[in-house]
């Protein structure tokens, strides 16, 4: 795939919300939830994600009501996901060996 | 309800307009408008709430506003809209409510910031812009070359300086506080995006220590009013009546040069005559019209006398008249000749300038048979007034 900087935090948790529809208040409590309050998301980082993932085709939008739009992550979104966690897990398992040092 | 209005914070400052929305808040004052230089706080319980600034991050004719979509946002996780001007919209929550910051990382915050930035920068350039736009505009309604232009526009600058000098320098002084506001501005805002870049989040409760920029804000403040207040002197020194039958200041009648006749209306003159009298800090000047009904023609005479605090400035602006002359198009076609009484004189046909110590006039003069005359009817006039000048 073609992303070829790595993904940001924001980003891959963003990705990781959108695997099912979601609005931009409901990514943000389910990050929480994910990641056990570890990544709080701030809305003005949320909406800069969205705006910029929309443009690259990560992300699409699904259903729009009166102010809240829904989103839904895409094929290409999918495979940028899948391609960051490839890379994520290889970097855990190449650093497998550290936990003596904890 | 009590209202209240203030002063904010520039919209550079991102912090320090945060800050003293909060202190508002904390003494009992709730923002509920911001305008371009003012805002307007309702009177409220005291209370600590946490003030946000989101910037506007339009395109170059997008307007000002926030998407609905992140407003609503912005809500959602508890944060209420207050009010927008420009770039700045302002939201705010309880203190120690579970609002979230806007922004997980700096980095994020200065891509908010980039159009604000740019606006910044651009700005010296439309001013650029427009200045040539105007000098084209000189340049193309008039046969003048460019440097005509600008030396015109330097010679009106140095007239208005000693006929109206309050309200030149008020204006000079206001454009050079606008300048130095906007280079500032450019300073501050490459400044804060910089800092973001580099990952320092924006300082919520900056102390107070920008004295440097406070003092020169008071110092302009000052000389502005100051300015102002010397306008106002000035335009109440101006004096304006029909000329008196004998003179009463360093100019002549027409009598004085052996003219009998009553003076009347010719073309569509107002008044038969007139008598102004003025004072700026530079000079005290009268500028007189005079018309007198022969038997069977008529004599008229415009004169200009400026008194000059300085006599360092008596040659510039002898100059400054000459091209702004009534018939003489250029400077050039004045020629410098002797005149009893006056230490130079320029004239030009109908119209003359002449320096005499502290003293510079200009008049403008048609005998009776100005058809006929030469420069030699101007010399007359010049003579008197030199005598008149001189008693």
């Amino acid at each position: 795939m073609g992303e070829s900087q790595p993904m940001t935090e924001a980003m891959y948790y963003v990705l990781l919300a959108l695997m099912k529809p979601d609005h931009g208040y409901g990514i943000m409590q389910h990050i929480k939830q994910l990641s056990g309050s570890r990544v709080v998301m701030g809305p003005g980082t949320l909406y800069g994600v969205l705006t910029r993932m929309k443009k690259e085709g990560m992300i699409v939008l699904e259903k729009e009501d009166e102010r809240r739009k829904t989103y839904l992550i895409t094929d290409k979104g999918k495979a940028a996901l899948l391609e960051e966690f490839k890379r994520l897990r290889q970097m855990v398992k190449d650093g497998e060996g550290l936990e003596e040092l904890e | 309800m009590r209202r209240k209005y203030a002063f904010h914070p520039a919209e550079y400052v991102i912090g320090e307009n945060e800050k003293f929305y909060s202190d508002m808040a904390s003494k009992g004052w709730k923002l509920k408008k911001r305008g371009a230089y003012l805002s307007r706080f309702d009177e409220s319980e005291p209370e600590k709430i946490r003030y946000r600034i989101e910037v506007a991050a339009s395109g170059v004719f997008d307007d000002y506003e926030l998407p609905d979509e992140k407003i609503s946002l912005f809500e959602e996780c508890g944060w209420e809209y207050v009010t927008g001007k420009g770039y700045i919209h302002v939201f705010r929550a309880p203190e120690g409510s579970e609002a979230p910051e806007f922004y997980m990382k700096p980095q994020q915050q200065a891509v908010t910031l980039k159009k604000l930035r740019r606006s910044y920068i651009l700005a010296p350039f439309v001013i650029l812009f427009w200045l040539a736009f105007y000098l084209l505009l000189c340049f193309s309604m008039s046969n003048d070359t460019l440097p005509d232009v600008f030396r015109s526009i330097n010679m009106g600058f140095y007239r208005d300086l000693v006929e109206h000098t309050a309200l030149t320098l008020f204006y000079v002084i206001v454009l050079s506080g606008a300048v130095l506001d906007l280079a500032y501005g450019c300073f501050r805002t490459m400044q804060l995006y910089r800092r973001l870049k580099r990952g320092k989040a924006i300082d919520h409760s900056p102390k107070k220590r920008r004295l440097v920029y406070k003092s020169v804000r008071w110092v302009f403040l000052i000389l502005a009013a100051m300015s102002l207040v010397m306008t106002a002197a000035e335009l109440i020194s101006h004096k304006k009546y029909d000329m008196p039958q004998n003179s009463d200041g360093p100019y002549i009648t027409l009598d004085t040069l052996g003219y009998e006749g009553v003076r009347g209306y010719i073309y569509n003159a107002s008044r038969t005559s007139k008598t102004e009298h003025m004072c700026s800090l530079f000079a005290e000047y009268w500028n007189t019209y005079e018309c007198l009904i022969l038997d069977n023609s008529d004599v008229w005479l415009y004169q200009d006398v400026y008194e000059l605090k300085a006599q360092a400035l008596t040659h510039n602006f002898a100059l400054a008249l000459m091209d702004d002359g009534t018939f003489a198009r250029s400077v050039e076609e004045y020629s410098e000749t002797d005149v009893p009484g006056f230490e130079s004189a320029y004239i030009s046909r109908y119209e003359a300038v002449a320096i005499k110590g502290d003293y510079v006039v200009r008049i403008v003069y048609f005998p009776p048979d100005y058809y006929e005359s030469s420069g030699d009817a101007v010399i007359e006039v010049l003579e008197a007034i030199a005598r008149r000048i001189g008693s």
